[in-house]
Formats: C-alpha cells, structure tokens, sequence
C-alpha cells in the first residue's frame, strides 16, 4: 500500500500500514507490545529488558556474555486516552575509536498505537547480526561495559498537547538524552553507554488526526536504511517530511540504502536531494546497491555534497545502482559538478538489467571523471563491467565513462560486458561533458558492441512486434511502444530512435552508429605506444546490411577505421 | 592531387578460424572474480600502433 500526504490523511491510515506488514507484526496488546520490543532489540533473546511503569531500574545478569536489561514503557492513562501515538526508533551500533565514531547498521522500527493495540513494524527478526565487527560478539552484548538500561521516559507538553515518549539508553555515568527537539531526529536522541556500546534511541511523538504536526524528520544516515523494502509504507507515508542530511562517519555510506524497496508508487525522487555534510576532504561514499532490485523507482534523488575545501568528493563503488529498475530516464542532475571517482572507482553493473532504462544523458557521469575545472582524475583501477549490460531499451549511451588511468594498473579490460545485450541501442559514444574527446591511459581494453544493436531473443518475424516499456509506471495506458523493423518493412525508419531491429540485417547499432562511436573513443596511442598492449572495439560484421551500405558494418571504410587505429584501437569484425 | 594512405592491413581469418589474442586480457566480474576473455574475431584491422604479432589464429572454439 502506498499513501499520499494531504492534510486530511490520518495516522490511522499510517496504522494501517504497520498492521498489515507482515513478518512478526500483528495486532497486540501494550503487554505484547513490550514483548515484541523485546524481541526485536534483544534478537533472539526473550529476556524482559523492558519493563512497564518502572524508572531507573537496572538488573545485570551475573554472567559475563548476558546483559539484560530493564527499561519500561510507560504508557499512562492520558496517553492511551489519547488514542493514536506512533513511536519511531532505530537501532544501531556506534563505535568510538582515536576520537572518532563510526555507526553501524541502522535499521528503523515503527510502533503504532491505535488507543487500545499497539502494532509493531520493523525487523522483527532481531538486530542485524554485527558480530563480525571487530571487538563485538551480539548485540548489546559486551562484558567490558557492564550493565545496560533502556527506559522510555513521557511527559506530555501541555502547551503543545503532545505527548512525548522516549526512550533512554542509561548506566552509572550515562549523559543524560540531548536529542529533545522539536525536530523527530532518526538515529539521533538517545546517547551511548560507554564508547563500544551500541545503543537504542529515538522519538515518539503523538500525532494529531492529520499529518500536520508531523515535523521533518532528519535521517543521519542510510546504510542498510530500506533495504529490503522493509519500511517502504511507512516511509511513503511521510516521504514528504523526509530530509535527507547525512552526517557523521557512517553518513558516508548509502550501501544498500534502497534495495528492493517498492517505494516509488507515489513517491518522485527527483524532488528530494540527499545531503552529504563532507566531514573531511577526500571523504569517501558509497553508493553502492541503493538502489538496487528497485522495481519501480522513476528517478533517483539528488545527491548534494557540500565541501568547503577545494578538494573534490569521491564517489566510491557506485555499482549496481538500478539493477532491475524501472527508471526511464537519469537526470544528469544526479551527481553535482563536484563528485568524482576515486581510485577505486567501480561503476560495475550500475544499470545492469535496468528494463526499462532508456536514455542517459551525455554529462551523468562526466564529472565523475573530469572535475570542476575539466582536470581528470587519475583513477588507479575503474570498473564499468556489465555497467550497461542487458538494458535491452537503452536507445543511446553518451558520455560512456572512461578513465584516465595510471598506466601501472592499465592491463586490466574495464570494459567486460559494457553494453551486452543492449537490444535496442542506436548510439554509444565517450565524449567528455564539453563535448571533446578525452584521454585514456589504458591498454588491454575490449570494447565490444557485437551483441549490440539488434533484438535476437524472443521477437518473432512481426511488423508489428513492439516492445513495451511503461513510461510512467502508474499508468498502464502510457506506454511506449517500439516499432520492429523486420524483412517486409518499408519506410522502415533506422534513424528514429525508437525502433528496434529484429534481426542482425536490421541493426540499429550499424556502420553509422560505429563511426560516431570510433570518433568519440578516447586517445589511447601513448599508453599503447609505451606498453605495447592492445586495444579493442568488436562490431558485428553485417549488421545494418538490410539499410543500405551506408549502415551495412562490413562496409566500414579505411577512413573511418583510420581514426580508431590512430587512437590506439584496433578495429575488428566478429 | 590528392592520396589517401591509412596506413591499415586487414586480415581475415582462414575457413574454420578466428582471431584471438596472443596474450590473455581479462576483465573482473561482479563478484571480483577475474575472467579471462577471448577475441573470436573474424577481421582484424591493424593500423600502425598494433601489430599483427599481437594476434593468433585459432579454430573456431565449439559453442556449449
């Protein structure tokens, strides 16, 4: 189910989205309610470490790997008379090392109360096992820290007729919360035990009949945020609200942020700008999998990086992106002037399987190679496998990435599956975002385009044969539909953009669209030169025969091949 | 007047063959994994920075 905020929507229909969630959760009463807390906090574990009406009590077990903990939720009359509250809280692990703190997955738990049953909604399956991070064996587990106390504590702010629950994470030397803002802060609000604690903390607040005292909810950090599209009803419910401003070491990683999520029914993207508050130079992100098995997101966000040093961002593995997605088109707006590629830069399948990708605009990514001032950027070992591997609608690639790499590391091809499969393609070429061509410090690269261009799987012999691609997701009735040229086509258009070929006599990818792509290849004479490598670019000979020899691959002339082989790559026909 | 010199040698494999490359490229899979890759090339163009040295003739491999 997906919502839409308008002023009338009520936090009844937000219940509703938690009760109908399954894995876990289901209508309970507040006794139950506490031991599904339980249970979701304490993994496995049943241990009461909440307790009801009862403050500052703390109980320690005697044995050195079980810590349970005692808290309450104290949920007094006023509150239930009060009806609807929804208590939202996250979990997470945060690590203090030579004065530096790094969090730990993060995922976010909802508890909706209707005035007599409280759902939960979350994982309900426990806190995600972070045994493997050093120093830790489970969740709230640590012999060196002793004891650990949660209790939420409520008051209700008579002017704002609010009731506020909270929830403290407490111990002998605990800092009091600092989270108490008019702002409901995800991630933040509680505070830490000890340094190698993790800690539970987060916010409830009462909610009126409408959304309107919902107040902007701040998302520190990403990591593992939807995955699974775990929270995807929830999250649509109040995506309006939503502000994305990253901070801290962990907001750094945005992995796995979206996976899988469903959200996007209701929700555009292109609206909301994701915020990275740069902690230092060269501060590393990862993007990679957010958006990953996304069925029906239409356009990713904006990623904003604020960097008052004159050093550039990088983006780190940024792979995988929109596998499976339905996005149609990338806005080049995504990825500000100031984003660039570090030496691990990986954009391996970052729209792989993306079926229903259909253009990407020539500067997407050019500043990921090429700063702000047009300096490119010595990237070490880039990868762009499979980067656009089977995006069978994709009509053209422009500004294909290529990277200026050292010579040192420039023996390995780049370019495996780059563009398999891509049925449909009329153009790819790698032109820097000014439009000129670039450098590349590389040998040993294979680019291949001889399964590109033409449809061999699946499509009969049919003039009417037609793809279709939903252009707007939500309404079936828009769609688009690419015209098939087959053997009895006349008039069969090869330079519209929208047509396919279905045969490799029809290829849209042909002798035309070769020659725009060898002229835009990046220079590669001084790396072949110096290390005697190879470079290659594959076309399928014969393609585009059907169009006259103008289109025809195997009438490429010596001219146009010329201009390749003067860049250090060799031409071949397969 | 007016020449054109493209410097460029075509070569066609033989009946049955193809072109692969002396030495192996790879690339890295998904999972990191390095995969070695194959030319299976019917016609080469060599221009003056490649050298036909760089290239072997092979049977065409069986399809699995």
């Amino acid at each position: 189910m997906s919502y839409s905020l308008q002023s009338t929507t009520s936090l009844s229909s937000l219940g509703d989205a938690i009760r109908s969630k399954t894995g876990g959760s289901s209508q309970m009463t507040v006794e139950e309610m506490i031991t599904a807390v339980n249970s979701i906090v304490a993994g496995s574990s049943s241990s009461g470490w909440i307790k009801r009406k009862e403050f500052y009590e703390t109980t320690q077990s005697s044995s050195a790997t079980e810590i349970i903990y005692n808290s309450y939720l104290d949920i007094d009359t006023e509150l239930e008379e009060r009806k609807e509250w929804i208590f939202v809280f996250t979990t997470c692990k945060r690590n203090y090392n030579n004065a530096h703190y790094t969090h730990r997955p993060c995922y976010v738990y909802f508890l909706y109360c209707d005035g007599s049953t409280v759902w939960s909604y979350g994982n309900s399956a426990g806190i995600q096992d972070i045994s493997t991070e050093s120093g830790n064996t489970s969740p709230f587990n640590s012999a060196s820290d002793g004891s650990y106390m949660i209790k939420f504590e409520t008051y209700i702010d008579n002017t704002t007729h609010t009731r506020i629950i909270r929830i403290n994470n407490n111990t002998t030397g605990g800092v009091a919360p600092n989270y108490w803002d008019e702002d409901l802060n995800l991630g933040e609000g509680g505070y830490h035990v000890s340094n190698s604690s993790k800690y539970v903390w987060g916010n409830l607040f009462y909610l009126d009949e409408s959304f309107d005292d919902i107040p902007t909810i701040n998302v520190p950090q990403l990591y593992n945020w939807d995955a699974n599209g775990q929270s995807d009803n929830i999250i649509d419910a109040i995506f309006d609200r939503l502000t994305f401003n990253l901070s801290g070491d962990n907001g750094s990683n945005l992995t796995n942020a979206f996976t899988g999520s469903q959200l996007g029914l209701t929700t555009d993207w292109r609206s909301k700008e994701i915020y990275q508050l740069n902690r230092s130079n060269g501060a590393l992100y990862n993007f990679g999998n957010m958006f990953s098995y996304n069925q029906v997101i239409k356009y990713p966000p904006k990623f904003v990086f604020t960097n008052e040093s004159s050093q550039c961002n990088f983006i780190y593995q940024f792979y995988q992106t929109f596998y499976s997605s339905d996005v149609v088109k990338i806005s080049s707006d995504t990825f500000p002037q100031d984003a660039a590629m570090n030496h691990n830069a990986n954009t391996s399948m970052m729209f792989y399987y993306a079926q229903r990708l259909r253009e990407v605009p020539q500067d997407f990514l050019g500043y990921a190679v090429y700063n702000a001032t047009g300096t490119p950027y010595q990237s070490a070992r880039a990868v762009t496998t499979a980067m656009y591997g089977s995006c069978k609608v994709l009509k053209e690639i422009k500004g294909a990435p290529f990277y200026p790499c050292s010579a040192s590391v420039g023996n390995k091809d780049y370019y495996g599956d780059f563009a398999t499969n891509c049925y449909t393609l009329h153009n790819l070429t790698f032109y820097k975002p000014n439009g000129s061509v670039g450098t590349m410090n590389a040998y040993n690269q294979t680019i291949d385009l001889s399964t590109t261009g033409y449809w061999t799987m699946g499509v009969a012999d049919d003039p009417s044969a037609s793809i279709n691609v939903y252009l707007e997701p939500e309404d079936k009735t828009n769609k688009i539909i690419i015209s098939a040229s087959t053997n009895n086509a006349t008039g069969a258009n090869v330079e519209d953009l929208n047509s396919f070929g279905i045969n490799l006599a029809y290829a849209t990818y042909n002798r035309k669209s070769a020659v725009a792509t060898i002229n835009s290849l990046p220079d590669t004479s001084a790396a072949i030169s110096s290390s005697g490598g190879t470079n290659t670019i594959k076309f399928k000979s014969g393609a585009g025969s059907a169009y006259g020899n103008d289109y025809d691959m195997s009438q490429l002339s010596a001219a146009e091949i010329a201009v390749a082989t003067a860049k250090g790559w060799t031409v071949t026909l397969v | 007047m007016k020449s054109e010199n493209y410097n460029i040698v075509r070569y066609d494999a033989d009946e049955g063959k193809v072109f692969d490359w002396v030495n192996p490229h790879t690339f890295e899979d998904e999972e990191g994994n390095e995969v070695i890759e194959h030319l299976y090339a019917k016609t080469i163009f060599i221009g003056g920075l490649d050298s036909i040295d760089n290239y072997v003739e092979i049977d065409i491999p069986i399809e699995e």
